[in-house]
């Protein structure tokens, strides 16, 4: 063995704790980047990858049994601009019934298996259905239903389908019906209310945009009788949906990835040159037995680079394995298959990174106790610090403050450059918690300004009727807006509603037809936060979120035009509000700005406080089949935000942690260097509380310092990452309310952080200090 | 006049890779008022007697009574408090804290034991007065001579009125003058009354200051002479 290598690994030997300390670092950042880069490069268009993967259907279209029959559809899979088709398959309403005597209608589609040249399922539990009684449910309606394989489902009263066995849970990536059973155990019924429909999903050789798609969908539309068509929709408002999510994901990882790994990088520069410093004289002690410069540099490379590549090579897997959890809900979020996620280059390219930050920090602090003659590196690391703090000691001295807490205050400053890498230290961590606990508050106005789960808990859609425009396909007409708007009135768990109908209107330089929903009745209630201005208030005023301003390039006061089936509507912008539909090229208005009699085709509804809105909704869709009754779902969006918030918890932690770590190994290093004056302090009567207290003291002051620092510097990160998330995600502004998360309590708590990080990272050291042998201490002066 | 100091069969041993005694078994009593001068070639476990008589280091074996009180019976911080309440110590290299000034140095003890400020300013800047650094009392060690930071050191260990001061070659790292200075100062505070022990290897020193010897030997106790009357006392 050489010389240089049994040095290293004598001193790693010897100095365990510094050795323990590199390798947890680097565990630490290594497991952080990995977990950050895995889910970086995994959250990258998830959609895409699935839509690949499942064949995803670009256009999926219904058509009215009534009208026109399967032989007709099947030769419409080759038109031309169709490269595959499946289908068509049989959907009829499938009322079920629950337990307590609610009855939910769902759309159950006639399908032979999972697989196909369009739009493949992925089985995620059971098989598929072998049998007429046996059926398949997607994961949401078994998220709704809170179904699991093996449970039944009960068919309502004068329901043409069986009870049916849930042998199945099945994933798509399109507008997949609720349930599957085998083709001949659907019912063709073109008689009553509920009718049968036939979906087809079709890939298209163009299918880039909406009017490649429309063009394609009219020229099926044109084999079949007139009327034929019910509905059609393309895969473009699921991957809509879903990049945005991941479109949030992504710069909030993007730049945690980065804070991680610079602080990371930060700290184990701190932790390697303090170190390297600490081992001044050994070096000298090594040059003066005949090890050249080089062989210096090696022995120290060998001790920081041997810890620091087994915390690496633990840090790295259990990164891995750490980011698994995160996929999967991703994937669940979605409804998308779950994979194994790993991404060996930009985990490669990440710890590669750490360990060359470590390497330069060794070179870079080794070099100048290199070029030291040995006499000088064996006096310099000797010698007690002197000259350093001493006006500092005098001044804290004179505070009115037991002796123990002022000398551990003045020791604090003594060494600067120490000083400035510990207040760093705890400044990353305090700036972290604060960042991670200011983004979560803020993620969950996000997602409250998103879901507006508390201002809208049911919705209720009407049709005019297959064919019209109104309502959800498949569903019956038969109740006018009047009857609709007193029947919501009627429920005792109505607490307000608001009906509403959408247009698509023609504004200057909006580059597509703007949808314009009108609302009938106060509407201010309705969740959509405000970023500059009020909301309308009477005819011919409305609201529209950024993306509409910079689009139409319009200023809040602004006069628009907006057409309407070749009538002007001029509306006035009075509010910029925060709202994510669609492409937000938006206008929201008051009923009265439509012209005409208009009948609103949907309902928003506040319940009363208690009521479960299933309940509601199942007692609406029980006294009335052919309205649209909605419990919304929040299309992955609670899981995408659980998901944001756990990652920032998991990434903050870790980060406090390296901090914790950084602060723990320079007082270390203090106390090491400190040990001779401890001693005396013991053996002229200081107790082993004071001398913790006294150590505790000499980081307290750094903590507030650090806290001080930290907490803007933690604000500063989230304002500019919430604005980024914001325009990246929709190209929406920010509502101040979102930034203005931040409590007095809440501030003094992470004042009481960044303390309590320092305080954490010197105990043990300080309780070791305390527990020192002071004749062993001073016999080695 | 009473046993200010009791030592009972007191060992001490090192356990390392292979056992070390460093003191086996030894008992001796001091007066109050008495200056004992402990002697012995290196390593012959004088520097660990005055440890474990000044609280700093436990016996393995034995027991220790100073002024009344079983040093074996204290905790930790019970130690500490014994340390800067009854006893005070001076050693070899000073010891003094290098980033405080003179005052600040001797002001500590009596800080640590909660001497209010004006009283505690009081007595050191009278001991620093006393023994002629009244001038450094602003100085940092590093600008004072040997000679001036033994002083320093003395006026530490004197600032809480010890009952007993130990001594650990502090003549050791001086110069002849210096070291002249510091035995001066040591006569007189004996004078006083103050009980002192002395550790040195000095002969000349020990039978000019000190009124008992007591010679150690392999961390035995092998002679202990009364040097006012110049005979043995005892030797168990």
């Amino acid at each position: 063995m050489s010389a240089v290598l049994r040095k290293s690994l004598a001193d790693l030997r010897r100095r365990k704790v510094q050795t323990v300390v590199i390798a947890l670092v680097l565990f630490l950042s290594s497991l952080s980047a990995t977990l950050a880069l895995t889910l970086l490069v995994a959250s990258d268009a998830p959609f895409d990858r699935a839509f690949d993967q499942a064949q995803g259907a670009h256009l999926s279209m219904t058509f009215a049994a009534s009208a026109v029959t399967e032989s007709q559809l099947g030769a419409r899979g080759f038109t031309p601009g169709v490269i595959a088709h499946a289908g068509p398959w049989k959907v009829v309403p499938w009322a079920i019934q629950e337990p307590d005597g609610r009855t939910f209608l769902e759309p159950l589609a006639g399908r032979d298996g999972p697989g196909g040249p369009v739009d493949r399922l992925t089985l995620s539990a059971g098989r598929w259905a072998q049998r007429t009684s046996e059926v398949v449910i997607s994961q949401r309606t078994a998220d709704e239903l809170g179904t699991q394989v093996g449970d039944t489902l009960t068919s309502a009263s004068g329901s043409p389908l069986p009870t049916m066995t849930v042998v199945g849970i099945a994933n798509g990536v399109g507008n997949e019906p609720a349930a599957w059973t085998l083709p001949n155990s659907v019912p063709l019924v073109t008689s009553s209310k509920l009718q049968t429909t036939y979906l087809m999903d079709f890939r298209l050789v163009h299918a880039a945009t909406r009017e490649e798609i429309s063009s394609v969908a009219d020229a099926i539309g044109a084999g079949i009788p007139p009327g034929a068509v019910l509905d059609s929709t393309n895969y473009l408002d699921a991957k809509l949906n879903a990049d945005r999510t991941t479109s949030v994901m992504i710069p909030f990882l993007l730049a945690f990835s980065a804070f991680a790994l610079l602080a990371s990088a930060f700290i184990i520069a701190n932790l390697v040159s303090g170190a390297v410093i600490a081992g001044t004289r050994d070096i000298g002690i090594m040059k003066s037995v005949g090890f050249t410069p080089a062989q210096v540099v090696a022995v120290l490379a060998g001790q920081m680079l041997i810890p620091a590549l087994v915390g690496c090579l633990a840090g790295v897997p259990v990164g891995i394995l750490s980011s698994q959890p995160f996929l999967s809900d991703t994937a669940h979020a979605f409804n998308l298959p779950r994979t194994f996620g790993v991404a060996p280059i930009a985990d490669g390219l990440g710890v590669g990174g750490i360990l060359l930050v470590v390497l330069i920090t060794t070179l870079l602090a080794s070099s100048r106790a290199g070029r030291m003659s040995a006499a000088s590196a064996i006096a310099t690391g000797s010698a007690p610090a002197t000259g350093h703090g001493y006006r500092v000691a005098r001044l804290v001295a004179s505070l009115p403050l037991p002796r123990a807490w002022t000398l551990g205050g003045g020791e604090s400053l003594a060494r600067p450059a120490r000083t400035a890498m510990t207040v760093a230290a705890i400044l990353i961590g305090v700036a972290t918690v604060t960042f991670s606990l200011g983004l979560s508050q803020s993620l969950t106005l996000v997602k409250d300004g998103l879901t507006r789960a508390r201002q809208v808990q049911v919705f209720v859609s009407r049709s005019d009727g297959p064919g019209g425009k109104g309502g959800p396909a498949s569903m019956p007409a038969g109740r006018s807006d009047q009857q609709t708007a007193a029947l919501i009135a009627a429920q005792p768990a109505t607490a307000r509603f608001v009906a509403e109908r959408q247009v698509d209107v023609a504004v200057a330089r909006a580059g597509q037809p703007v949808p314009l929903t009108a609302y009938r009745g106060e509407s201010s209630w309705l969740g959509y936060p405000l970023i500059h201005g009020r909301w309308f208030g009477a005819q011919g005023e409305a609201v529209a979120p950024t993306a509409f301003f910079t689009r139409t390039r319009q200023h809040l006061g602004d006069t628009i035009t907006a057409n309407l089936d070749g009538q002007d509507l001029h509306l006035v912008l009075v509010g910029e509000i925060f709202d994510m539909r669609g492409d937000n090229i938006l206008l929201r208005t008051a009923w009265g700005t439509l012209p005409g009699n208009p009948e609103a085709q949907e309902y928003e509804i506040q319940l009363r406080p208690g009521t479960s809105a299933n309940a509601y909704a199942g007692t609406l869709q029980s006294a009335a089949q052919e309205l649209g009754v909605r419990v919304p779902g929040n299309g992955g969006i609670d899981t995408a935000f659980i998901l944001i918030n756990s990652t920032l918890a998991g990434l903050a932690l870790i980060l406090a942690l390296i901090a914790l770590a950084g602060v723990f190994n320079t007082v270390v290093l203090n106390t090491r260097e400190k040990a001779r004056d401890i001693a005396i302090l013991k053996a002229i009567g200081m107790p082993p509380r004071q001398v913790v207290t006294m150590i505790l003291a000499s980081v307290a002051l750094l903590g507030i310092v650090g806290a001080t620092a930290g907490i803007p510097a933690g604000m500063a990160l989230h304002r500019n990452i919430l604005t980024l998330m914001g325009q990246i995600a929709s190209s929406t502004a920010i509502p101040e309310s979102f930034f203005n998360v931040f409590s007095l309590g809440m501030l003094v708590l992470l004042a009481a952080a960044g303390i309590l990080i320092a305080m954490l990272g010197a105990l043990l050291p300080a309780q070791w200090a305390a527990r020192s042998r002071v004749t062993e201490v001073l016999q080695t002066e | 006049m009473g046993q200010l100091v009791e030592l009972t069969n007191v060992s001490k041993v090192y356990s390392g890779d292979r056992q070390n005694v460093a003191l086996d078994s030894v008992s001796f009593g001091i007066q109050a008022g008495q200056v004992t001068a402990i002697m012995g070639p290196s390593g012959s476990g004088k520097s660990t007697l005055l440890n474990v008589i000044g609280g700093l280091d436990r016996p393995t074996k034995g027991t220790v009574m100073v002024d009344n009180t079983d040093l074996d019976r204290l905790s930790e911080a019970g130690l500490a408090r014994f340390r800067r309440t009854r006893v005070g110590i001076i050693f070899q290299f000073f010891n003094l804290l290098n980033n405080l000034t003179a005052l600040d140095n001797v002001l500590i003890p009596a800080q640590l034991a909660g001497v209010r400020a004006g009283e505690a300013r009081r007595r050191a800047n009278d001991l620093l007065e006393r023994l002629g650094i009244a001038a450094h009392r602003d100085h940092y060690p590093a600008r004072l001579s040997g000679g001036q930071r033994q002083r320093v050191a003395i006026a530490r260990a004197l600032i809480n009125n010890p009952t007993l001061l130990l001594a650990d070659e502090p003549t050791g790292a001086l110069d002849s003058h210096a070291g002249e200075q510091v035995m001066t100062i040591l006569a007189e505070l004996n004078r006083g009354g103050q009980t002192i022990v002395l550790v040195t290897h000095d002969e000349q020193l020990a039978r000019a200051s000190a009124s008992r010897v007591v010679r150690l030997m392999d961390g035995a106790l092998v002679d202990d002479r009364d040097e006012t009357v110049r005979g043995m006392v005892r030797v168990r």
